[in-house]
């Protein structure tokens, strides 16, 4: 099993890389912002976190218009 | 001229400011990824699956069309999906902001912002969609070195109905105006529309549909680039319909 891991790194390293970028510039810019055109800052920052990938483009979508 | 390049400018610097070209550029990035992963790992799911429902047989080992058609069924899915999203709001939120009125009253042609906006976008998504094919490719020819065909055809189908997406955005924008759910349910009515359309089998290969459906069939060679040139056409056509049309409803709205 430890093999099959070393295997797939050079998948997992920058997959997880990708996702973390865009998790913490969302969770970044969700903090930083005061006035919210949905929901409000502790739902967006726990929508960001529990859905990878959806979650980040949600808020760049609704949010960042 | 100036028009033009100012009007770019000011998209270029927007989407980057809220951070959709980002967010775009990553997403295709992740799909260049995980689609050769995918391919990789299936024979261990498919065998856990196996085991536990006690069937058996012997899979065929994974190859390079495996990564390719999990990258097209990811792009022609989720991606073409969130490029929608995305973009939907390119013109809608000029509308509900009223950002455009001072711009037009100053002598801003109003075709220049529909030509621009859609150059704009389709510049975007070539950028995204050419990383994450290039990705995709690079990972699959170091892992597989099966002989593959129509490559490049097969990757160009899904940009140009990506393409094709865009000036239906357009057009969408112009009818609707401010309504960004408007013009999310119109490029879906337009794409059930065409699904229901390509049940039949003459139809079927002279539609936008055919591009995302034929990729595999290209890159097996079950399919000769001949056998999609019409659906091409078709496709080049009617994107140039639609941005034409979407001039003409936007120079008679009323800001």
């Amino acid at each position: 099993m430890n093999n099959e891991i070393n295997e797939l790194l050079p998948f997992l390293i920058p997959l997880a890389a990708l996702q973390l970028i865009l998790m913490i510039t969302a969770l970044v810019m969700a903090i930083r912002q005061q006035t919210f055109r949905y929901l409000n800052k502790p739902v967006w920052v726990l929508i960001i976190i529990l859905f990878n990938l959806i979650g980040p483009i949600l808020y760049f979508v609704l949010e960042r218009r | 001229m100036s028009q033009v390049k100012a009007l770019f400018k000011k998209e270029a610097i927007e989407s980057i400011r809220n951070f959709k070209l980002f967010a775009l550029i990553i997403v295709f990035m992740i799909i260049g990824v995980v689609s050769p992963l995918t391919a990789l790992l299936m024979p261990d799911i498919l065998e856990a699956v196996m085991e536990d429902s006690g069937i058996a047989f012997e899979l065929p080992p994974v190859s390079a069309f495996d990564s390719y058609s999990q990258f097209f069924s990811n792009a022609n899915q989720m991606g073409l999906v969130i490029l929608v999203i995305i973009f939907g709001s390119i013109l809608t939120h000029e509308f509900s902001r009223n950002t455009l009125i001072n711009l037009i009253t100053k002598g801003l042609k109003k075709y220049n912002i529909i030509l621009v906006k859609a150059v704009f976008a389709a510049l975007a998504w070539t950028v995204a969609f050419v990383i994450s094919a290039l990705i995709t490719y690079l990972y699959t020819i170091y892992y597989w070195d099966d002989e593959v065909l129509n490559l490049f055809w097969a990757f160009g189908l899904t940009w140009l109905f990506g393409v094709f997406l865009i000036t239906l955005i357009m057009a969408a924008s112009a009818v609707f105006r401010s309504s960004f759910p408007g013009v999310l349910i119109t490029v879906l009515t337009a794409v059930i529309i065409m699904m229901i359309a390509g049940i039949h089998p003459d139809i079927a290969e002279f539609l936008p549909q055919y591009l995302i459906g034929s990729n595999m069939a290209l890159v097996h060679g079950e399919l000769e680039i001949g056998d999609i040139i019409p659906a091409v056409i078709v496709t080049i056509i009617s994107s140039v319909l639609m941005i034409v049309l979407s001039i003409l409803i936007f120079n008679k709205t009323e800001m």
